[in-house]
């Protein structure tokens, strides 16, 4: 005999129809999102993107923006502080959306990638500014389809990613009675958030606190940790409301890993606001990519899998 | 930064006396401002005409409406007078844009909206409406929104206005005012194709201002919708649609008009699907006629050569739809 239901518990919010906790911030525009925070003495930085996709930066021309009105500093691979790489490891909680570092090298990976960013004293002067940048490229072909796209090796997969091997997959592939085989693609799924990535840092005696677009703080103090050389315990990673993250917030992207400390702080300021304008949004940050997937069995053998993306 | 000023007109005259070639009007700003930020338009001095001229929905004498340029989306889709004998124009705003937009955007405004071909609005890529002469990215790039009516070689862009396909339909009449005097345009006179000269998108004179649409008297009997096809339900621009204005005698169509949208470079009257329909008994082949009819003059590139069909299909699902009744508006 099955127990008898019990009544709901008058407390349950199942069937009925409740507000969100921050349900009347967000409608009032009272929720603070990660750039709407403006300290005192607040730097606005704004990324520069490549407009190709494929090739090296031969040279960037920043002295019109520079000069521009507001304008306190141009970062780029030529006065960029160094940072750590982070271990980009799950489990330790390091993991990070793109493990090369902002103009840790010359080489464009991706359309949008920074080229540099220009930091003034407004978000709209920092706009400006960046539109006065110039860079001379030698253009690659660029690797525009799955289908033409290399399937990687074993030995490219991330560092972390665990070996899943039992038993002796390919003597079983071998005699394997019956086998099926089928190649499965997905499309690019694009995050269209409300809220674009974005991050407001201010160092206070050493301590740095971040206003981040993030949909796991913990793991992105870690990851600022190793990036920036600091204590995890100096590090406070606040995101009281996130406007959309669809998993492309999960891990730290180039927003937040700038704010490098250094005596006395880029042109003295202590607190950075860093944002990616719309355009950027679906390109310097990350997203889940196309992808393909092999997938083969026999009956008696252990599932084998490789993938690849574009 | 690049500054501008900004200058706030008290009557048309005021406006159109401060208008010059570096300037802009402004109402609604739902388009300019947007394309300002993005460095697409420099104007030097912005003129800011809300104050200067009509937002009122005045019925006439002859039983045609009289719309302010002045009157905001919102309030213009929600007149009794336009749900009851325009519903076409009150379907097709409602169906653009989202509440936000509509209560700030105006109706001169809307004849004046910008394309959303993504090649104009990034300020990098070759685009002769934004810099002549340096050519069309669509053309071989990413066009599967551009339009496939009314193109050139040197431009594609999709005219983006739900509401203007309307207006088309109803065969609208824009009132204007310049430096010259007063002057009134047909619709279908207002909106210029591309051609060799994509950068100039309409029959203002410079300094001339909208000041007022004017509706036509409908006929006794006359019915009218507006469908939209697109991506999402919502808050999305067109992938084709149709404004249909038909009236029904016995058991033919005594008369109709017809116009495109989300598929030409202008707001598209389709006066060949009309031809056909004019007289004719209301039947599926019919409209599948006029459907072809519409769409053969269409000069699709491969990324959007899907709308062609899509566009056909659209005016045979509205021209089904007209002739069982008239469908009610949405609510708002």
């Amino acid at each position: 005999m099955s127990p008898a239901l019990s009544p709901r518990p008058p407390a349950s919010v199942i069937g009925r129809r409740v507000n969100r906790v921050e349900g009347r911030a967000k409608v009032t525009g009272q929720g603070r999102y990660a750039a709407d925070h403006h300290p005192a003495g607040l730097a606005y930085a704004l990324g520069v993107g490549s407009p190709i996709a494929a090739g090296k930066l031969l040279a960037l021309h920043t002295a019109a923006a520079e000069r521009a009105p507001g304008v306190i500093a141009v970062l780029h691979r030529g006065n960029f502080p160094k940072l750590t790489p982070s271990p980009n490891n799950f489990s330790d909680g390091t993991k990070v959306g793109e493990v090369r570092l902002p103009f840790a090298d010359d080489t464009i990976f991706y359309a949008g990638q920074w080229i540099a960013v220009v930091v003034a004293e407004s978000f709209a002067q920092a706009r400006a500014a960046a539109r006065l940048i110039r860079a001379d490229y030698r253009e690659d072909p660029p690797e525009l389809s799955l289908g033409t796209a290399q399937w990687p090796e074993r030995s490219q997969l991330s560092a972390d990613a665990p070996d899943l091997t039992r038993g002796d997959p390919d003597r079983a592939w071998r005699e394997a009675p019956v086998k099926v085989e089928a190649t499965y693609t997905t499309p690019v799924e694009v995050h269209n958030v409300l809220e674009l990535h974005a991050a407001t840092a201010a160092w206070d005696q050493g301590k740095l606190t971040v206003e981040d677009s993030t949909q796991w703080v913990v793991g992105a103090r870690k990851a600022l940790a190793k990036i920036l050389d600091t204590p995890a315990r100096d590090i406070t990673i606040r995101a009281p409301f996130v406007g959309g993250g669809f998993g492309g917030k999960l891990f730290v992207w180039a927003t937040p890993s700038s704010p490098r400390r250094r005596p006395g702080n880029w042109a003295g300021r202590s607190s950075w606001s860093w944002s990616a304008s719309r355009p950027l949004r679906s390109s310097a940050t990350g997203r889940p990519p196309a992808s393909a997937s092999k997938w083969a069995r026999g009956p008696t053998a252990p599932w084998s899998c490789s993938g690849t993306t574009a | 930064m690049r500054a501008f000023s900004y200058h706030r007109a008290a009557t048309p005259a005021a406006a159109i006396a401060a208008a010059g070639s570096t300037t802009a009007y402004v109402a609604g700003g739902t388009t300019l401002i947007d394309l300002v930020k993005l460095d697409v338009l420099r104007p030097a001095r912005l003129i800011d005409v809300n104050g200067a001229g009509s937002a009122a929905i005045t019925a006439r004498a002859d039983g045609g409406l009289r719309v302010g340029a002045l009157v905001r989306n919102s309030d213009l889709a929600r007149h009794p007078l336009v749900r009851e004998k325009y519903p076409v124009l009150a379907e097709a705003i409602l169906s653009g844009a989202s509440p936000q937009l509509r209560n700030m955007a105006t109706t001169g405004g809307n004849l004046m909206q910008r394309t959303r071909c993504t090649y104009y609005r990034d300020g990098i890529s070759p685009c002769n409406k934004r810099e002549p002469g340096s050519g069309c990215a669509a053309w071989e790039g990413i066009h599967r929104s551009h339009a496939v009516l009314g193109g050139s070689e040197a431009c594609i862009a999709t005219h983006p206005s739900d509401m203007c396909v309307a207006l088309a339909a109803l065969a609208a009449t824009i009132s204007l005012q310049g430096r010259a005097g007063r002057r009134t345009l047909p619709f279908d006179a207002f909106h210029l194709l591309p051609g060799a000269t994509p950068e100039k998108e309409h029959a203002l004179l410079p300094g001339e201002l909208i000041t007022a649409v004017t509706l036509p008297a409908p006929a006794k009997g006359e019915r009218s919708w507006y469908l939209k096809l697109r991506d999402r339900e919502s808050y999305e621009f067109a992938l084709a649609s149709a404004a249909v204005v038909l009236r029904l005698q016995g058991r033919r169509i005594a008369s109709c008009r017809i116009a495109l949208g989300g598929v030409g470079t202008k707001p598209w009257r389709a006066h060949e699907a009309e031809a056909v329909l004019t007289g004719a008994v209301p039947a599926e082949a019919l409209f599948r006629h006029a459907a072809e009819a519409a769409l053969q003059s269409a000069r699709p590139r491969p990324g959007n050569a899907f709308k062609v069909e899509l566009a056909r299909r659209v005016l045979v699902r509205v021209l089904a739809l007209l002739v069982e009744g008239q469908p009610s508006v949405r609510q708002i």
